[in-house]
């Protein structure tokens, strides 16, 4: 029997976040550095965490990941957030990002590391973790880790908005973007809208390479099967239908039931599009059943009861050898190591 | 330019100490809590391994964190003595039932443990202790007791009778 954790008045995932805003230019020193939306992003988790707001904590910490993927604190962050919400895949993913990136908090994330994935059930990695923790808690390093926590100053998130002369001096420069063709822009074709062999043809992977970098930060990348998808009266260009399919190999992210609703977007997201004259639903715009496909997972957390395909039918890509290639060739690129 | 060290005001001091010390006592529960929950996990674990002895371990390490908590030493009892290990159990029964003599779940377990340990009478006691929810198991181990008595007067009865005979 294992006990609900009571909700800690004084949040250690909180305190360490002020301690990394304090410390913010070192922290996203291996990124981009800090910008305004980076700050805006972690003010706003930092706030919702305070008011109990978990769910909206994990999605700004989830933001500012996205922006700054290598700094531990957010990660910590995400984990604190998620562990609220008893989202252990989650907080699992998250303390391994830790440790990841800064191995010198192993120690420190080993006993909520371990907890996790005693409750994702894979007991005989929680139990070194587990021991660890109860060793580490006692130890000076601890203790003097959480004086130093203790004395930290607070720091206040940034609450309005900044001039539009900082943003605009911080953002980016605008990338112009062409927009990728859909698989076919004949709908009435034979071949069907998205089927396996037009796909193969119609998909410029030259140009999806010059996103893939975009694409291979999505939380998850997986091997699927397409098994099927879930009959409606109501799908339609905008409104796709919820398309079942069956994991057969994690490549990126947590772990996560085999049999995966995703919605099946025919459209690139980024790209402003009205709906093709004429095009009406029919089942030859799904792939063909058990077919292999290379989904990127923009998160790991279904909406609405499906997960969504990185900027949409963008973030699927059919499993053959060269997409693999390029996929695991850009995963070597972005490891740690 | 070296600057001279400025002397703590004493609000100052007196803040700083008063913060420290809340937040000192706040992470110490938060870690006590932690503590438990991570030895829970890992007996969950043992126990589902079979790991006997480890899972001991960890009961022990639990209780030591507080060994004022009747639950733990209830539920470290009751394990023992699933696992055979009575005179074991009945210790930490009795710290359980003696720390809160109210709960008549721990009484009750004192007068099972001392049942399978043949020691009926003494079961008796910590059935009555136990109240209505022990009522059927006190009227049994009583009537039991009672036989007992009466076997035992006879076997008695019967030596002395014997010895007179001769």
């Amino acid at each position: 029997m294992v006990n609900e954790r009571k909700l800690p008045t004084f949040k250690v995932g909180l305190i360490l976040l002020s301690f990394a805003l304090a410390s913010l230019p070192s922290a996203v020193a291996q990124d981009e550095g800090p910008s305004v939306t980076l700050m805006k992003y972690v003010g706003k988790a930092q706030e919702a965490m305070r008011a109990g707001r978990n769910q909206e904590a994990r999605d700004e910490f989830r933001k500012a990941i996205g922006l700054a993927p290598k700094t531990p604190e957010y990660y910590i962050g995400l984990s604190d957030a998620c562990y609220q919400m008893k989202e252990y895949d989650q907080v699992a993913f998250a303390l391994q990002k830790v440790i990841e990136l800064n191995p010198a908090m192993k120690d420190e994330c080993a006993g909520e590391y371990g907890e996790a994935l005693f409750h994702l059930g894979r007991y005989d990695e929680a139990i070194p973790l587990l021991k660890a923790g109860l060793r580490y808690i006692d130890s000076p390093a601890a203790k003097a880790r959480r004086t130093a926590i203790a004395v930290a100053p607070p720091v206040t998130p940034i609450s309005t908005a900044p001039p539009e002369s900082v943003l605009r001096a911080s953002a980016a420069p605008v990338e112009k973007k062409e927009a990728i063709p859909l698989p076919t822009h004949d709908p009435a074709s034979s071949a069907g809208w998205h089927s396996i062999q037009h796909k193969h043809e119609d998909v410029d992977i030259n140009k999806f390479n010059q996103t893939l970098a975009g694409a291979i930060r999505s939380e998850g990348i997986v091997i699927a099967e397409y098994q099927g998808y879930e009959k409606s009266d109501n799908i339609n260009f905008f409104h796709p239908p919820k398309a079942k399919f069956r994991i057969s190999k994690i490549l990126k992210g947590p772990p996560l039931n085999k049999d995966m609703p995703v919605r099946f977007e025919f459209k690139e997201r980024s790209v402003n599009t009205p709906a093709p004259a004429g095009w009406k639903f029919s089942e030859d715009k799904m792939p063909a059943k058990g077919s292999s496909w290379i989904i990127f997972l923009e998160w790991c957390t279904p909406r609405e009861g499906m997960f969504d395909t990185y900027e949409g039918s963008f973030g699927r890509l059919p499993a053959d050898d060269d997409n693999l290639n390029k996929v695991y060739a850009e995963l070597e690129k972005h490891s740690n190591r | 330019m070296i600057f001279p060290a400025r002397p703590l005001s004493l609000g100052l001091a007196l803040a700083l100490s008063v913060s420290s010390l809340s937040i000192g006592t706040a992470s110490l529960a938060q870690n006590t809590n932690k503590k438990v929950e991570w030895h829970r996990c890992l007996i969950t674990i043992y126990k589902s391994k079979s790991m006997v002895p480890q899972a001991c371990e960890e009961y022990a390490a639990l209780v030591a964190l507080d060994p004022r908590d009747a639950q733990i030493r209830f539920e470290y009892g009751a394990f023992l003595h699933k696992m055979g290990r009575v005179k074991e159990a009945i210790v930490q029964y009795r710290k359980a039932a003696d720390t809160n003599p109210l709960n008549p779940d721990y009484q009750g377990a004192v007068g099972d443990a001392l049942v399978s340990l043949k020691d009926y009478s003494g079961a008796l006691a910590y059935y009555q202790k136990a109240g209505p929810k022990f009522a059927g198991k006190l009227s049994t181990t009583s009537a039991y007791v009672n036989q007992l008595r009466q076997i035992n007067q006879y076997n008695a009865d019967l030596k002395k009778r014997q010895s007179e005979d001769e």
